[in-house]
Protein backbone atom coordinates (compact mmCIF):
# COMPACT_ATOMS: atom_id res chain seq x y z
CA UNK A 1 0.00 0.00 0.00
CA UNK A 2 0.84 3.29 -1.23
CA UNK A 3 1.20 6.34 1.90
CA UNK A 4 2.02 9.70 2.08
CA UNK A 5 5.31 7.92 3.67
CA UNK A 6 6.42 7.05 0.29
CA UNK A 7 5.43 10.15 -1.03
CA UNK A 8 7.05 12.25 1.68
CA UNK A 9 10.17 10.59 0.74
CA UNK A 10 10.44 11.12 -2.38
CA UNK A 11 9.48 14.70 -2.58
CA UNK A 12 12.62 14.46 0.07
CA UNK A 13 14.99 12.88 -2.71
CA UNK A 14 13.77 14.98 -4.87
CA UNK A 15 14.24 18.27 -3.09
CA UNK A 16 17.97 17.33 -2.28
CA UNK A 17 18.19 16.81 -5.98
CA UNK A 18 16.86 20.15 -6.67
CA UNK A 19 18.83 21.87 -3.80
CA UNK A 20 22.56 20.15 -4.85
CA UNK A 21 21.81 21.14 -8.24
CA UNK A 22 21.18 25.29 -7.25
CA UNK A 23 24.58 24.73 -4.86
CA UNK A 24 26.99 22.89 -7.46
CA UNK A 25 26.02 24.18 -11.05
CA UNK A 26 27.25 27.11 -12.85
CA UNK A 27 24.93 26.41 -15.58
CA UNK A 28 21.91 29.37 -15.91
CA UNK A 29 19.35 26.69 -17.36
CA UNK A 30 20.74 23.62 -14.61
CA UNK A 31 20.36 25.95 -11.84
CA UNK A 32 17.03 27.15 -13.31
CA UNK A 33 16.39 23.53 -13.92
CA UNK A 34 17.34 22.49 -10.37
CA UNK A 35 14.66 25.31 -8.75
CA UNK A 36 12.10 23.47 -11.24
CA UNK A 37 12.52 20.17 -9.20
CA UNK A 38 12.26 21.92 -6.03
CA UNK A 39 8.86 23.06 -6.87
CA UNK A 40 7.67 19.87 -8.07
CA UNK A 41 9.13 18.02 -4.82
CA UNK A 42 6.65 20.71 -3.26
CA UNK A 43 3.53 20.47 -5.57
CA UNK A 44 4.46 16.26 -5.02
CA UNK A 45 4.07 16.76 -1.36
CA UNK A 46 0.65 19.15 -1.80
CA UNK A 47 -1.02 16.64 -3.52
CA UNK A 48 -0.26 13.85 -1.44
CA UNK A 49 -0.84 15.24 1.87
CA UNK A 50 -4.12 16.60 0.57
CA UNK A 51 -5.08 13.26 -0.48
CA UNK A 52 -4.23 11.69 2.78
CA UNK A 53 -6.13 14.56 4.67
CA UNK A 54 -9.13 14.52 2.47
CA UNK A 55 -8.48 18.25 1.88
CA UNK A 56 -8.60 20.00 -1.21
CA UNK A 57 -6.81 23.20 -0.33
CA UNK A 58 -3.46 21.10 -1.02
CA UNK A 59 -4.10 20.90 -4.27
CA UNK A 60 -5.52 24.56 -4.87
CA UNK A 61 -2.17 25.79 -3.41
CA UNK A 62 -0.27 23.20 -5.60
CA UNK A 63 -1.80 25.19 -8.32
CA UNK A 64 -0.62 28.40 -7.26
CA UNK A 65 2.14 27.31 -7.02
CA UNK A 66 2.42 25.58 -10.38
CA UNK A 67 1.48 28.86 -11.95
CA UNK A 68 4.50 31.04 -9.84
CA UNK A 69 6.89 28.18 -11.31
CA UNK A 70 5.96 29.09 -14.62
CA UNK A 71 6.78 32.42 -13.82
CA UNK A 72 10.20 31.78 -13.02
CA UNK A 73 10.74 29.45 -15.71
CA UNK A 74 10.03 32.37 -18.16
CA UNK A 75 11.74 34.56 -16.50
CA UNK A 76 14.91 32.72 -15.99
CA UNK A 77 14.51 31.56 -19.57
CA UNK A 78 14.57 34.96 -21.25
CA UNK A 79 17.59 36.15 -18.42
CA UNK A 80 19.37 33.17 -19.98
CA UNK A 81 18.72 34.38 -23.28
CA UNK A 82 19.32 37.61 -22.95
CA UNK A 83 22.54 37.19 -20.89
CA UNK A 84 23.89 35.05 -23.83
CA UNK A 85 23.29 37.70 -26.40
CA UNK A 86 24.74 40.41 -24.06
CA UNK A 87 28.19 37.78 -24.22
CA UNK A 88 27.68 37.77 -27.79
CA UNK A 89 27.65 41.30 -28.30
CA UNK A 90 30.66 41.57 -25.98
CA UNK A 91 32.52 39.38 -27.52
CA UNK A 92 31.87 41.24 -31.04
CA UNK A 93 32.86 44.70 -29.50
CA UNK A 94 36.28 42.59 -28.72
CA UNK A 95 36.90 41.26 -31.75
CA UNK A 96 36.47 44.79 -33.96
CA UNK A 97 33.22 43.61 -35.23
CA UNK A 98 29.96 41.22 -35.68
CA UNK A 99 31.42 37.66 -36.64
CA UNK A 100 29.88 36.01 -39.57
CA UNK B 1 -6.13 -2.60 -10.42
CA UNK B 2 -4.74 -1.82 -7.02
CA UNK B 3 -2.18 -4.13 -7.11
CA UNK B 4 -0.75 -2.19 -9.81
CA UNK B 5 -0.58 1.29 -8.17
CA UNK B 6 2.29 0.32 -5.82
CA UNK B 7 4.18 -1.24 -9.19
CA UNK B 8 3.55 2.16 -11.06
CA UNK B 9 4.25 4.44 -8.02
CA UNK B 10 8.04 2.63 -7.96
CA UNK B 11 8.05 3.10 -11.72
CA UNK B 12 7.65 6.57 -11.95
CA UNK B 13 9.62 7.30 -8.68
CA UNK B 14 12.76 5.46 -10.54
CA UNK B 15 11.94 7.98 -13.75
CA UNK B 16 11.59 10.59 -11.27
CA UNK B 17 14.96 10.21 -8.91
CA UNK B 18 16.68 9.11 -12.59
CA UNK B 19 15.32 12.66 -14.52
CA UNK B 20 16.58 14.50 -11.23
CA UNK B 21 20.21 12.80 -11.35
CA UNK B 22 20.26 13.59 -15.08
CA UNK B 23 19.13 17.42 -14.03
CA UNK B 24 21.88 17.09 -11.91
CA UNK B 25 24.71 15.51 -14.07
CA UNK B 26 23.80 16.77 -17.68
CA UNK B 27 26.71 19.16 -19.50
CA UNK B 28 24.28 19.89 -22.50
CA UNK B 29 21.13 22.14 -22.19
CA UNK B 30 18.90 20.34 -23.85
CA UNK B 31 19.59 16.84 -21.87
CA UNK B 32 19.11 18.86 -18.73
CA UNK B 33 15.66 20.10 -20.69
CA UNK B 34 14.72 16.28 -20.93
CA UNK B 35 15.67 15.19 -18.06
CA UNK B 36 13.34 17.60 -16.67
CA UNK B 37 10.44 17.08 -18.60
CA UNK B 38 10.97 13.27 -17.34
CA UNK B 39 10.87 14.64 -13.76
CA UNK B 40 7.68 16.89 -14.54
CA UNK B 41 5.75 13.92 -17.10
CA UNK B 42 6.26 11.80 -13.87
CA UNK B 43 5.23 13.77 -11.09
CA UNK B 44 2.44 14.34 -13.30
CA UNK B 45 1.48 10.44 -13.45
CA UNK B 46 2.20 10.96 -9.47
CA UNK B 47 -0.20 13.56 -8.55
CA UNK B 48 -2.92 11.27 -10.40
CA UNK B 49 -2.79 8.23 -8.74
CA UNK B 50 -3.32 11.03 -5.78
CA UNK B 51 -6.39 11.42 -7.61
CA UNK B 52 -5.31 15.07 -7.92
CA UNK B 53 -6.84 15.71 -11.27
CA UNK B 54 -6.89 19.40 -11.31
CA UNK B 55 -3.17 19.66 -10.93
CA UNK B 56 -1.93 17.18 -13.23
CA UNK B 57 -4.37 19.11 -15.96
CA UNK B 58 -2.22 22.25 -14.83
CA UNK B 59 1.12 20.26 -14.65
CA UNK B 60 -0.07 19.31 -18.10
CA UNK B 61 -0.62 22.77 -19.63
CA UNK B 62 2.71 23.87 -17.95
CA UNK B 63 4.92 21.83 -19.83
CA UNK B 64 3.04 21.94 -23.26
CA UNK B 65 3.36 25.81 -22.72
CA UNK B 66 6.99 25.20 -21.86
CA UNK B 67 7.68 22.69 -24.76
CA UNK B 68 6.14 25.36 -26.60
CA UNK B 69 7.46 28.28 -25.67
CA UNK B 70 11.35 26.94 -25.88
CA UNK B 71 10.71 25.85 -29.60
CA UNK B 72 8.63 29.91 -30.62
CA UNK B 73 11.50 31.27 -28.46
CA UNK B 74 13.97 29.44 -30.09
CA UNK B 75 12.99 29.78 -33.78
CA UNK B 76 13.28 34.00 -33.31
CA UNK B 77 16.48 34.23 -30.93
CA UNK B 78 20.14 34.94 -32.19
CA UNK B 79 22.42 32.23 -32.89
CA UNK B 80 24.23 31.94 -29.84
CA UNK B 81 21.12 29.23 -28.60
CA UNK B 82 20.67 27.70 -31.73
CA UNK B 83 22.53 25.31 -30.03
CA UNK B 84 20.11 24.54 -27.40
CA UNK B 85 17.13 24.82 -29.84
CA UNK B 86 18.43 22.41 -32.43
CA UNK B 87 18.55 19.63 -29.87
CA UNK B 88 15.30 21.01 -27.99
CA UNK B 89 13.39 20.81 -31.54
CA UNK B 90 13.02 17.20 -32.03
CA UNK B 91 13.26 16.15 -28.82
CA UNK B 92 9.97 18.49 -27.93
CA UNK B 93 7.80 15.44 -30.07
CA UNK B 94 9.31 13.06 -27.95
CA UNK B 95 8.51 15.04 -24.78
CA UNK B 96 5.13 15.97 -26.18
CA UNK B 97 4.48 12.19 -26.55
CA UNK B 98 5.93 11.27 -23.28
CA UNK B 99 3.89 13.39 -21.32
CA UNK B 100 0.40 12.31 -23.13
CA UNK B 101 1.49 8.63 -22.76
CA UNK B 102 2.33 9.21 -18.90
CA UNK B 103 -0.28 11.48 -18.29
CA UNK B 104 -2.97 9.13 -19.89
CA UNK B 105 -1.09 5.96 -18.06
CA UNK B 106 -1.30 8.00 -14.58
CA UNK B 107 -5.35 9.11 -15.88
CA UNK B 108 -6.23 5.02 -16.14
CA UNK B 109 -4.69 4.06 -12.80
CA UNK B 110 -5.62 7.67 -11.27
CA UNK B 111 -9.59 6.82 -11.71
CA UNK B 112 -8.93 3.42 -9.76
CA UNK B 113 -6.30 4.30 -6.96
CA UNK B 114 -7.31 3.60 -3.28
CA UNK B 115 -9.75 6.50 -1.50
CA UNK B 116 -11.33 7.00 -4.95
CA UNK B 117 -14.44 7.08 -4.74
CA UNK B 118 -14.51 5.44 -1.22
CA UNK B 119 -15.14 8.43 1.10
CA UNK B 120 -11.45 10.44 0.46
CA UNK B 121 -10.43 12.89 -1.96
CA UNK B 122 -13.17 13.45 -4.81
CA UNK B 123 -16.21 12.02 -3.06
CA UNK B 124 -15.74 14.93 -0.82
CA UNK B 125 -16.80 17.32 -3.93
CA UNK B 126 -20.49 17.25 -3.73
CA UNK B 127 -20.40 13.26 -3.99
CA UNK B 128 -19.35 13.67 -7.74
CA UNK B 129 -16.92 10.45 -8.56
CA UNK B 130 -15.22 12.18 -11.62
CA UNK B 131 -13.60 14.35 -10.58
CA UNK B 132 -12.25 17.38 -8.85
CA UNK B 133 -11.52 20.31 -11.14
CA UNK B 134 -14.51 22.60 -10.15
CA UNK B 135 -14.23 22.53 -6.77
CA UNK B 136 -10.39 23.29 -6.96
CA UNK B 137 -11.57 25.88 -9.94
CA UNK B 138 -13.74 27.10 -6.97
CA UNK B 139 -11.66 27.40 -4.12
CA UNK B 140 -9.03 28.93 -6.41
CA UNK B 141 -11.71 31.92 -6.70
CA UNK B 142 -12.89 31.72 -3.71
CA UNK B 143 -10.15 31.49 -0.79
CA UNK B 144 -7.19 31.99 -3.04
CA UNK B 145 -8.68 34.35 -5.29
CA UNK B 146 -6.04 37.31 -4.06
CA UNK B 147 -2.36 34.70 -4.40
CA UNK B 148 -3.90 33.10 -8.00
CA UNK B 149 -4.77 37.31 -8.97
CA UNK B 150 -1.36 38.03 -8.12
CA UNK B 151 0.04 35.18 -10.28
CA UNK B 152 -2.26 35.68 -12.74
CA UNK B 153 -0.96 39.30 -13.25
CA UNK B 154 2.99 38.46 -12.82
CA UNK B 155 2.33 35.64 -16.12
CA UNK B 156 1.71 38.36 -18.89
CA UNK B 157 4.26 40.93 -17.31
CA UNK B 158 6.66 37.83 -17.22
CA UNK B 159 6.10 37.10 -20.54
CA UNK B 160 5.91 40.36 -21.41
CA UNK B 161 9.61 40.78 -20.06
CA UNK B 162 11.04 37.76 -21.37
CA UNK B 163 10.25 38.55 -24.69
CA UNK B 164 12.18 42.11 -24.61
CA UNK B 165 15.08 41.11 -22.92
CA UNK B 166 15.17 37.42 -26.07
CA UNK B 167 14.96 40.09 -28.81
CA UNK B 168 15.80 43.04 -27.21
CA UNK B 169 14.33 46.80 -27.64
CA UNK B 170 14.99 47.54 -31.12
CA UNK B 171 14.07 44.47 -32.51
CA UNK B 172 11.42 43.99 -30.75
CA UNK B 173 10.30 47.83 -31.91
CA UNK B 174 11.07 47.43 -35.87
CA UNK B 175 11.15 43.41 -36.06
CA UNK B 176 14.25 43.19 -37.80
CA UNK B 177 16.96 41.13 -36.30
CA UNK B 178 20.30 42.66 -35.64
CA UNK B 179 19.57 44.55 -32.33
CA UNK B 180 22.34 44.79 -29.55
CA UNK B 181 20.83 43.76 -26.35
Amino acid sequence: MIGATHFLALSLILLCLGLMGMMMRRSFIAVLASMQLALSAAVLNLAAYGFRLSDLQGQTFAVVVLAAGVVQLVLGFGLAIGFVRLKEASEDAAAGGPRS
Amino acid sequence: MEQAVPILFYCLAVVTIAGGVGVLVSREPARVAASLSAVLAAVTALVLLRSAVALALGQIIVGAAAVGLCVAVGRRSPTGVSSFIHGFAPLAVVVCLAFGGIAAIGLIFGVHAPGHGDGTALTMVNGEPTGNVPAVVGQIFTAFLLPFAVVVLTVPAAIIGARRMVLGPAEESTGEGGAEA
